[in-house]
């Protein structure tokens, strides 16, 4: 019966992480470095998730600064061109991949991976590419490869003309499902700053 | 016999694991939809168009899982002046985000602020829910309860099934079984709600056995489970595997319920529905031998404990069948094979001891981001993936109780978190060395760029300039619109139109005095007519003249104007780079900062999780060294009564 006492805890012991228990455990693969690990833990663990909680906060906030300054520095403002992907429900058109340029050179291109699409059709935006460009007038277009309606293979591009000005420039290349024509649209939509 | 009671016992125990896997899935659900139930983005489901696209490029990343991405985003989109046409979704999305990145004291303060608020119904509704889950998190049930208790009517639809999940679960955790079983029969099935409510039914039935099997009512548990386990054979839709996984669960513990009521032929048939593919087979396999056992049928017994014994030694159930099947040998009077039996578990044991001594020297050795095979590239760490698949052998072997640990789960998260900011504050390190070398090149660009001795401001020149050409394109258009060709006259032909204008000044003031200038006027009107014929001859000449003429005042101007700006960007880049340097020294001190801590805390929490490795280890240890132990006291027991019989006269 002793035996089946201690078996039982055992058992009870291995489901219920019990810190006594594991006390009494073979000392045999006891970390050096860790003495009564679990007791330490229990006190210490509301603590470190407090510090862990303010490490992520610290990172965010660096993280926001840094892409700020980034930004400054790199895509000011009277240069910058961003470029922007989204998609209607997707009915009509199963998205692979976009390639955009502009004035004839290619600036970006994506292959989507199935997440990437489902977060798409979910209301997702995709920044494509951010860059720069003089100011003036320029010519975007963009190529979309997929399957359109009835699982063929389906490749449509379009294209937009627009002038750059001092503020940044931001540019939607948009997948619409047209209920009327019963197939996908593309079209390129020009932002103003909010 | 102590197997058959321990075996009992077991059965116990695999009536609380599902009930504590319980948790760990409804944790894990619980935060999933929250950023994708329509509640959260209310106004604009299925959303179409996004009309801030900072918004949808924060919905971009967190659809995809990288939850810090999407947090920059969102904070960054803030810094700018907020996300503008999505009501109060933004905040409500930063609450659940920070939800899923482990952030819980930052989403409590964002609910708390949104209640705080003059908010609308649907977004206090949205707000006390996730503070209900919050809470439900930490096992502040009384909160819970609180917080759930503010929700008013009419609550979204897409919160309704969910909140009276957790509802019937926070009565099942109270073990308040009547209550909570009358809460969920009252969800009827047939209504609209109800089948809504299908998703989470099979959990709360589940719950339901759990608890009762807790507390000993083993009729009641087993009806729960039932419950559970018929249902799966009404659905002919293909199952997601978490499902088929509770499917599982809920044999395995109706057949240990059928076993403690000693209904062996129930059991068997329960564990005999479990599908061969889980690795939760092990535990219906031992089931199934022991119900067969009790039937007096060893032989059959037999049949599921040596397949058990061929799988892989680390789990419980494999250790106890290698002493179950010479248990077995015994009961059917073969000695010799349950000696060797014996023999074979001995040595088995004997191999797993140093195979754990093995997994511990790893634990202590080797860095637990190689040993959880934690990828920074990734931005998720997904629970859904197989474990195995994210552990070093051996240690792999004795960890899968310890992913059903909460702790554990939240340790180790927490982990892969800190390890990807850390792997982002490096790159950050690079990224600023290299924007640093950009500073000082532009800097020193400036400099060559240097400001000419005598510059001055041209910018009001360029103006009047400006206004001068304006004022020509509008006599220009206006000649071009009327035709009239005198307005667009070159010198000459001013001269004389200047000539004829005097002349007409002077024949009036003679005709005014009475003087006969008929000749005269005959000869002014004579110029004026040649003037005009001349001048209508070459106008459009003259149009296509002054036009070149406004183009190339256009490209003079443009060009003057560029040269103005850069000499004005200049001026005004001089002082920004210098404060870009700044910027870029104090953020490079925040990284080293925020490395060192994050170092620190990564260290504190492998430690934590080492202790947690070290127990499971331990625990494993002592079980195989207790089987080992009875393995040979059970040869040597042999052998005596072997020894006992011979030396009877």
């Amino acid at each position: 019966m002793k035996v089946l006492k201690v078996l039982s805890l055992l058992c009870f012991c291995a489901f219920t992480g019990n810190a006594a228990l594991a006390q009494t455990a073979s000392p045999e693969v006891v970390s050096p470095e860790v003495s009564s690990p679990e007791a330490v833990l229990q006190q210490n663990s509301s603590a470190l998730n407090q510090d862990v909680e303010d490490l992520k906060q610290a990172a965010l906030n660096l993280n926001r600064d840094l892409l700020l300054l980034e930004e400054e520095l790199l895509f000011p403002g009277n240069t910058q061109v961003a470029v922007f992907v989204s998609m209607d429900v997707g009915e009509f058109f199963q998205l692979d991949a976009v390639k955009v340029k502009i004035d004839d050179q290619v600036i970006g291109s994506h292959l989507y991976t199935e997440k990437q699409v489902s977060a798409l059709y979910r209301g997702g935006v995709q920044r494509i590419y951010v860059g720069n460009v003089k100011s003036g007038e320029h010519e975007i277009s963009a190529f979309f490869t997929g399957k359109g309606p009835q699982g063929r293979d389906y490749k449509r591009a379009a294209k937009m003309t627009f002038e750059k000005t001092s503020e940044s420039a931001l540019l939607e290349l948009r997948i619409i499902d047209s209920t009327q024509k019963l197939q996908p649209i593309f079209e390129i939509k020009e932002w103003e700053l909010p | 016999m102590y197997l058959i009671i321990k075996n009992t016992y077991s059965g116990f125990i695999q009536l609380m694991k599902p009930l504590r896997q319980y948790f760990l899935i409804i944790g894990f659900i619980s935060l999933v939809p929250v950023i994708s139930s329509p509640s959260v983005i209310a106004a604009e489901k299925p959303l179409r168009n996004v009309a801030d696209l900072r918004y949808g490029v924060v919905l971009y990343e967190y659809f995809q899982g990288n939850h810090f991405q999407s947090l920059t985003e969102l904070m960054v989109a803030k810094e700018r002046g907020g996300i503008q046409g999505h009501k109060d979704n933004p905040e409500l999305i930063e609450g659940s985000l920070s939800l899923a990145f482990g952030m819980e004291r930052q989403a409590g303060d964002i609910y708390d602020r949104l209640l705080g608020e003059d908010k609308p119904l649907a977004v206090r509704n949205a707000a006390w829910f996730y503070l209900a889950k919050i809470r439900y998190q930490r096992g502040e049930l009384e909160a819970v309860k609180a917080s759930l208790g503010n929700i008013v009517e009419p609550i979204s639809a897409d919160l309704v099934d969910e909140m009276q999940a957790m509802k019937i679960q926070l009565l099942i955790k109270e073990a308040k079984f009547e209550e909570a079983e009358t809460a969920l029969e009252n969800v009827s099935s047939g209504s609209a709600a109800g089948q809504q409510f299908q998703y989470w039914r099979p959990y709360l039935n589940f719950n339901l056995g759990a608890i009762y099997a807790r507390y000993e009512k083993l009729d009641k548990a087993q009806n729960f489970f039932s419950k559970v386990a018929r249902e799966r054979l009404s659905k002919k839709s293909f199952f997601h595997k978490e499902q088929l996984a509770l499917y599982d669960k809920a044999y395995i513990a109706s057949g240990f319920s059928s076993f403690q009521q000693e209904d062996y032929q129930q059991a068997i048939n329960e564990f005999g529905n479990v599908r061969q593919s889980t690795p939760l087979v092990s535990d219906a396999l031992l089931g199934y031998g022991w119900a067969k056992a009790k039937l007096g049928d060893y032989k059959a017994a037999l049949v599921p404990w040596t397949v058990l014994s061929q799988r892989p030694i680390a789990d419980d159930a494999v250790q106890e069948s290698l002493i179950a099947i010479p248990h077995a040998y015994l009961q059917l009077g073969d000695t010799a094979r349950a000696l060797d039996a014996y023999a074979r578990a001995e040595d088995v044991f004997i191999k797993e001891l140093a195979l754990i001594d093995e997994a511990g020297n790893k634990i202590v050795d080797q860095s637990l981001i190689e040993l959880f095979k934690l990828d920074s590239t990734n931005a998720t760490y997904s629970w859904l993936v197989p474990e195995n698949n994210y552990l070093v052998e051996p240690v792999s072997r004795y960890l899968l109780p310890l992913f059903a640990q909460n702790r554990f789960q939240n340790s180790i998260q927490s982990l892969f978190d800190l390890h990807q900011v850390n792997f982002r504050l490096e790159a950050w390190t690079n990224s600023l060395d290299s924007y640093r070398d950009l500073m000082d090149y532009r800097l020193k660009a400036f400099r060559v760029q240097q400001l000419p001795e005598g510059y001055r401001d041209m910018s009001s020149e360029l103006e009047s300039i400006t206004a001068a050409r304006n004022e020509l394109a509008a006599t220009f258009n206006q000649a071009k619109q009327e035709r009239n060709v005198f307005m667009l006259l070159d010198e000459d032909r001013q001269d004389v139109l200047g000539m004829v204008e005097s002349g007409e000044r002077n024949a009036e003031l003679l005709s005014a005095n009475g003087q006969n200038i008929d000749v005269e006027r005959e000869w002014i009107e004579r110029y004026r007519g040649l003037l005009l014929w001349s001048a209508s001859l070459d106008f459009d000449d003259r149009l296509w003249k002054v036009e070149t003429d406004l183009d190339e005042i256009d490209d003079i101007l443009a060009s003057a104007k560029n040269a103005d700006n850069k000499i004005q960007s200049l001026i005004t880049d001089a002082p920004n780079l210098k404060s870009a340097q700044t910027r870029i020294d104090d953020y490079s001190s925040r990284v080293d900062v925020l490395l060192a801590s994050n170092k620190a805390v990564m260290a504190s929490i492998e430690n934590s999780l080492r202790a947690q490795l070290f127990t499971a280890l331990a625990l494993q240890r002592q079980r195989v060294q207790f089987y080992l132990g009875e393995s040979r006291l059970a040869v040597a027991q042999l052998y005596d009564n072997k020894y006992l019989e011979r030396s009877k006269p």
